[in-house]
């Protein structure tokens, strides 16, 4: 199950979206590389499930993180995202999405860096 | 020596003093005995889940923490688990952050420890439904914001 926290603007101008577009990769990618470092990686697999996506559909802007799909790095995914977000009756919390949003800054719509890369340590 | 509170502490303290919830009924753990609390339901203090730090007022902390409501079936063959036990208990929760009578209120927690002042309590999450637990509890699920300092 894809664990996902999406953040959704609207612009009021299409003609601003190409200011905004920018600002919201680089919130991302702050975020993205927050959750990389709040993520359990015993095996490093659910840290290498993590990857965002912006849509931009007319004045409107969707970004979201998510963990748990399949990519390159981690091909078969990880189904258990959302346990390890949320935690289970069994198992506790850890989370590592909603932090990562949580401690948003106004600075990270500056942000310069790039996501750590994938380690490919999961099968 | 005096240990020092922290935000998982304080708010399983301001959910039994001030959310009304019974001293065994909360916890950072939900307890492996499940006949000791499958007639009032269980409130987990789950995690520590984002916050923040001011840099002008570093005593007042500021920290968000999952709460998680469960209820287990009615009786220990197993059944159908008790989605509306689960519902009031983060509705009870909700219910205790409304109005003023919320705003800094002491809560004592265990004698090792001082005490702490909850200086306001919030909700900023609507209570979701868990689906899928292994050991077929209902649970709800909520991020509860919680103010406090140190007395």
């Amino acid at each position: 199950m894809t664990a996902r926290i999406r953040i959704t603007r609207v612009i009021a101008a299409d003609e601003v979206v190409g200011f905004v577009e920018p600002a919201m990769r680089r919130l991302l990618n702050a975020m993205h590389r927050r959750a990389q470092r709040a993520v359990p990686k015993r095996t490093f697999n659910l840290h290498d499930t993590l990857e965002t996506d912006l849509e931009v559909d007319g004045s409107r802007i969707v970004g979201t993180l998510a963990a748990g799909g399949k990519t390159a790095a981690a091909p078969r995914g990880a189904k258990y995202a959302l346990f390890v977000e949320q935690g289970t009756s069994r198992m506790r919390a850890q989370p590592y999405l909603r932090p990562a949003l949580l401690q948003s800054r106004s600075a990270d719509l500056l942000f310069t860096g790039e996501p750590d890369r994938p380690r490919g340590g999961g099968s | 020596m005096t240990l020092i509170p922290n935000p998982e502490l304080v708010a399983g303290a301001w959910l039994v003093q001030r959310v009304g919830f019974g001293v065994g009924q909360v916890a950072t753990l939900l307890p492996k005995d499940v006949n000791a609390w499958r007639a009032d339901g269980f409130v987990v203090v789950a995690a520590l889940v984002g916050g923040s730090a001011d840099i002008d007022t570093p005593e007042r902390r500021q920290a968000v923490v999952q709460v998680d409501a469960y209820a287990a079936p009615a009786s220990e063959g197993g059944g159908r688990p008790q989605w509306n036990l689960a519902a009031q208990l983060v509705e009870r929760v909700r219910v205790a952050t409304e109005g003023g009578q919320v705003y800094g209120q002491a809560v004592a927690l265990s004698p090792l420890y001082g005490g702490a002042r909850v200086l306001s309590v919030y909700l900023i999450s609507e209570p979701r439904r868990v689906l899928d637990d292994v050991a077929s509890f209902a649970r709800f699920t909520v991020d509860l914001a919680i103010d406090w300092v140190r007395e």
